[in-house]
């Protein structure tokens, strides 16, 4: 689902994790100052250059909805601007934060992380749980089509929520996870100590550290000017 | 002719060629099978050669690998459950592949459902957000604990699913982490793993209004700015009522996740 956001070249995945938590927690520091939103701008022309215009373009009407609806509700709420403009550069700073996960294949940060010897466990669970997520959205949904299809009724009915759609999930789930495993397997994965080869392996670059560097430049540039 | 009568006549034919070439007379040394004669390698089995030098470093080298596994393997475990030192199932099962996949599976699982979160991200009121994930965030751990019943099974999912988080919401991920652990440490304290469904259930509950607190400490410490602190801060009661509503919704939730893998189970899907 989310293959189509991804970018051809993505930064070095751990960096791009420290990315996220730089962008949101200046985002966040920095909301209610309205340089904060000149600082999340950077940042959005920050992952343009650097190749991130797929997840920079699919963002932007999501991070306008989203932001429209809080500073819908902020305004209503308080009837002040300042705290409406927070409201906004809040959203915006979560949506920015969101776009070096989007942007990146899981088997990237899967083989980042077993390079760096993190156990075969999470890593493992890691890449199912990244992968599998938009495959069990569409088995809700082929649960509800089922449900439509059987006339089961309203979801706002306890009993059909339970009996229609939590039991045949939770047994879906069950099976997924049966067939799962066994296929991983038969390929040789094991939660022991067991040597492994990594095919290709995820190398640092200059763009990588120029991209770290530029992010961390900015936040800090930022809190200063704005704090101190 | 049937088999036996078969070993018969070549056993007979064999005596016979024997004699003869012993000069006509029956050699009854063989015919005893006391003694061995000059034919009797006829009767032996092939000897077998003696191992080349490189056959036989080849063999040590292979003993010792077995030796080295032998060691490596811990004899603790046997059929994939661990023993204490008293001979009683231990605290700590290892985990296998399946283990790990469904707990990946549930987490994955959690995650999806709880997509309704960013929805009401900023709204001003603290605990909201735990009160609208409170369910699909102790129905499908508390199903994950009910099949797996390892202790470190919440830890496993936490960390599978914080690690999402922390690229979208560093705050949450690091308080989902802290509570599992707590999580763990009190199940093990009180239940002494998941064996009994009490402790499935009240882990399950927990995973989700654990996170409240933690959350409010960290807000205190790294971020004063927030607006579920400042919420708050402001309606201290409004805080409580939607704690306890954050809390009985979980129990729900741990309620229907036991239900559940309880149907399952009897539906012959759910193996140990």
């Amino acid at each position: 689902m989310t293959d189509r956001f991804h970018a051809k070249n993505p930064v070095y995945p751990l960096f791009g994790f420290f990315a996220a938590i730089l962008i949101f927690a200046a985002g966040l520091a920095t909301a209610k100052h309205t340089d904060g939103l000149w600082y999340l701008l950077a940042v959005w022309l920050w992952f343009l250059l650097f190749g991130y215009w797929r997840s920079c373009l699919v963002i932007i009407p999501f991070a306008a909805v989203f932001s429209g609806i809080f500073a819908g509700i902020t305004y209503a709420s308080s009837g002040e601007l300042p705290a409406t403009l927070a409201a906004v550069s809040r959203c915006v700073a979560v949506c920015l934060a969101v776009l070096p996960g989007l942007s990146l294949p899981a088997v990237k940060l899967t083989r980042n992380l077993s390079q760096l010897h993190v156990p075969r466990a999470v890593t493992l669970g890691m890449m199912i749980v990244l992968s599998f997520a938009p495959l069990l959205g569409r088995e809700i949904k082929r649960i509800r089509e089922a449900m439509r299809t059987r006339g089961a009724g309203s979801l706002l009915n306890p009993k059909v929520f339970y009996r229609a759609l939590l039991v045949p999930f939770a047994a879906r789930l069950v099976n997924i996870s049966d067939t799962l495993s066994l296929s991983v397997e038969t390929r040789g994965f094991c939660t022991g100590k067991a040597a492994y080869t990594v095919y290709h392996p995820v190398k640092l670059t200059v763009r990588d550290v120029l991209f770290l560097l530029g992010i961390t430049a900015g936040s800090v540039a930022i809190i200063v000017w704005c704090f101190i | 002719m049937n088999k036996e009568d078969n070993v018969k006549y070549s056993d007979k034919v064999m005596a016979e060629e024997k004699q003869a070439l012993n000069g006509g007379e029956p050699n009854e040394k063989t015919q005893a099978g006391a003694e061995k004669s000059e034919l009797d390698w006829l009767d032996e089995d092939i000897p077998v050669q003696e191992e080349s030098a490189q056959e036989q470093e080849n063999a040590q080298t292979s003993n010792a690998g077995t030796k080295k596994r032998k060691k490596r393997q811990n004899p603790n475990i046997r059929d994939g459950v661990r023993y204490n030192k008293k001979g009683e199932v231990a605290i700590f099962q290892p985990f296998t592949v399946k283990d790990i996949v469904f707990l990946a599976i549930i987490g994955a699982a959690a995650l999806i459902t709880s997509a309704v979160m960013p929805l009401v991200a900023q709204v001003p009121i603290f605990g909201l957000p735990q009160l609208v994930t409170g369910l699909q965030m102790s129905i499908f751990p508390t199903i994950g604990l009910m099949k797996v019943r390892k202790a470190g099974s919440v830890f496993i999912v936490a960390v599978l699913v914080s690690v999402l988080e922390l690229f979208m919401a560093p705050a949450m991920g690091v308080t989902s982490l802290i509570s599992a652990l707590i999580i763990e440490l009190l199940n093990i304290a009180i239940f002494k793993g998941y064996r009994k469904d009490i402790a499935c259930f009240v882990s399950g509950m927990l995973i989700n209004p654990m996170t409240l607190p933690f959350y409010y400490l960290y807000c205190l410490a790294f971020d004063t700015n927030s607006i579920f602190f400042k919420a708050a801060g402001d309606s201290p009661w409004v805080a409580v009522g939607i704690s306890a509503a954050v809390l009985a919704v979980c129990a729900l939730g741990a309620g229907l996740g036991i239900l559940i893998s309880r149907e399952i189970r009897k539906a012959g899907l759910m193996k140990k």
